[in-house]
């Protein structure tokens, strides 16, 4: 599958974001879907430039997607900051968990380990808790919320995320199945995917219940 | 088939009314404004090109219409921003409103966040918003807006009301009159005005700045007042 690509261009004669691809061999329902869930959500990315975010999500019944969003440095006309660009791959469903180990294990070994040591007995507790369907409130979802100290640090909440992805205790949770969203770095967690990462600045105070807040590394 | 039902249905709830007396019915409404404007949210879209000040508008409305000098609005990202409800204070008065989602306004947003919104949304309003510049990419997205009404009849079926907003009016405004920028747009409100008489909406054009907060409250209180759902509490406010 091609990879599909989200820029923002200001040399065209319709600028702003669009497809700077060719989006030849998807369909249109895929490349629909695409776009609406390729860029993590929250607003304020111009403090973040230089960050990375990888957000997987399904398109289809056969494919998912895996984004890998940049914050660029870029300014529009008016001096807007907070550009983000996404590099999209398409993956085969059955695919997706060995994709997702080999993003993991791609790593600096020093970030795995780091991630590692986050999952303790309390921070498991807090994440099994908050995966567990609720009677009456939506669908899950697990918020991690760390400190951000800049990109390479925010390496170890992206294993962490990719390592919850592939491991086995929240596929075997009710409702969570083979194969569920994540994003490693939003600005919020509002229609953002089942397992997602946020700054600590960007958690809304005394919310304290809805997020597992990973310790500081 | 569903929809045959559904339409009997308030047909014969629509009959039902006629034969409850006034006063009871004027309570109804009144009682279902409320539920609206202080609980569910009017539900409503901010709709216009890229840059025209669609995610500082509702930033504005969360501000309750103070001045957002601090803000710094970025564009708005594919697949858009979600907004959950809020309340808004304009002037005395309180709304609870439902914007659903921030949509960007470049031409690659148009047939797939638009319509989405415009979908998900069901709006009992639409702003849409132009500036004093790039005339042709604003009419293209007022067309676009148009045509999309005419095509999602389901999504476009509570709409009450169209607001245009002639924004930075501080950019434009000492060279020109609003009249002067809307002359641009004579075919688009001529399509506009005749679409609301067919659909049912109101038309309204609104000169406003959000950068120095002129007009922007007359727009939003009479916008507000226009989507509520009891026309005589409407009447009332206007």
């Amino acid at each position: 599958m091609p990879q599909l690509v989200i820029d923002y261009r200001l040399d065209t004669r319709q600028p702003g974001y669009a497809f700077s691809s060719p989006v030849n061999g998807v369909s249109e329902s895929v490349r629909k879907v695409v776009w609406r869930h390729a860029m993590p959500r929250g607003k304020g990315w111009g403090e973040f430039s230089g960050m990375r975010s990888i957000k997987c999500f399904p398109v289809s019944n056969a494919l998912a997607a895996v984004s890998t969003i940049t914050v660029t440095d870029q300014e529009d006309e008016q001096g807007r900051r907070g550009i983000r660009r996404a590099e999209i791959d398409l993956i085969p469903l059955p695919e997706i968990l060995n994709y997702v180990q080999g993003l993991a294990s791609a790593l600096p070994e020093s970030a795995q380990q780091a991630s590692a040591q986050l999952f303790q007995a309390g921070v498991w507790a807090r994440i099994l808790d908050r995966a567990l369907p609720k009677v009456g409130k939506k669908q899950p979802q697990v918020v991690f919320v760390y400190p951000v100290l800049g990109a390479e640090s925010w390496q170890i909440v992206e294993a962490a995320v990719l390592r919850l992805a592939a491991a086995w205790p929240l596929h075997a949770m009710p409702g969570w199945g083979k194969f569920f969203s994540f994003t490693t770095l939003a600005l919020t967690a509002d229609g953002e995917s089942r397992v997602v990462a946020i700054p600590e600045s960007k958690a809304e105070a005394g919310d304290n219940r809805h997020f597992v807040r990973l310790p500081a590394r | 088939m569903s929809n045959l039902v559904t339409d009997a249905l308030r047909g014969f709830l629509r009959g039902l009314l006629n034969l409850v007396p006034e006063p009871i019915t004027d309570g109804i409404n009144s009682v279902v404004d409320f539920a609206y404007v202080r609980f569910l949210g009017l539900p409503f879209i901010v709709l216009g090109y890229r840059q025209t000040g669609k995610t500082t508008l509702l930033e504005w409305m969360h501000s309750n219409l103070e001045p957002v000098d601090d803000f710094e609005p970025e564009p708005t990202a594919a697949g858009g921003e979600s907004v959950r409800p809020f309340t808004t204070n304009v002037g005395d008065q309180r709304f609870r409103v439902k914007p659903n989602r921030d949509v960007g306004g470049e031409y690659a947003m148009w047939e797939t966040d638009w319509v989405d919104l415009l979908r998900d949304a069901r709006p009992r309003g639409i702003i849409f918003m132009i500036d004093g510049s790039n005339p042709i990419a604003h009419k293209d997205a007022l067309n676009f807006t148009l045509q999309m009404l005419d095509e999602e009849i389901v999504a476009s079926k509570n709409l009450k009301t169209f607001m245009v907003l002639v924004n930075k009016s501080d950019l434009w405004g000492e060279e020109k009159s609003v009249d002067e920028v809307l002359d641009d747009y004579r075919n688009e409100t001529r399509r506009l005005n005749h679409q609301g008489q067919k659909l049912g909406y109101e038309v309204s054009i609104y000169p406003t700045s959000l950068k120095t907060g002129e007009g922007v409250s007359l727009a939003i209180r009479q916008f507000l007042n226009h989507i509520r759902p009891s026309s005589r509490v409407r009447q009332n406010a206007a």
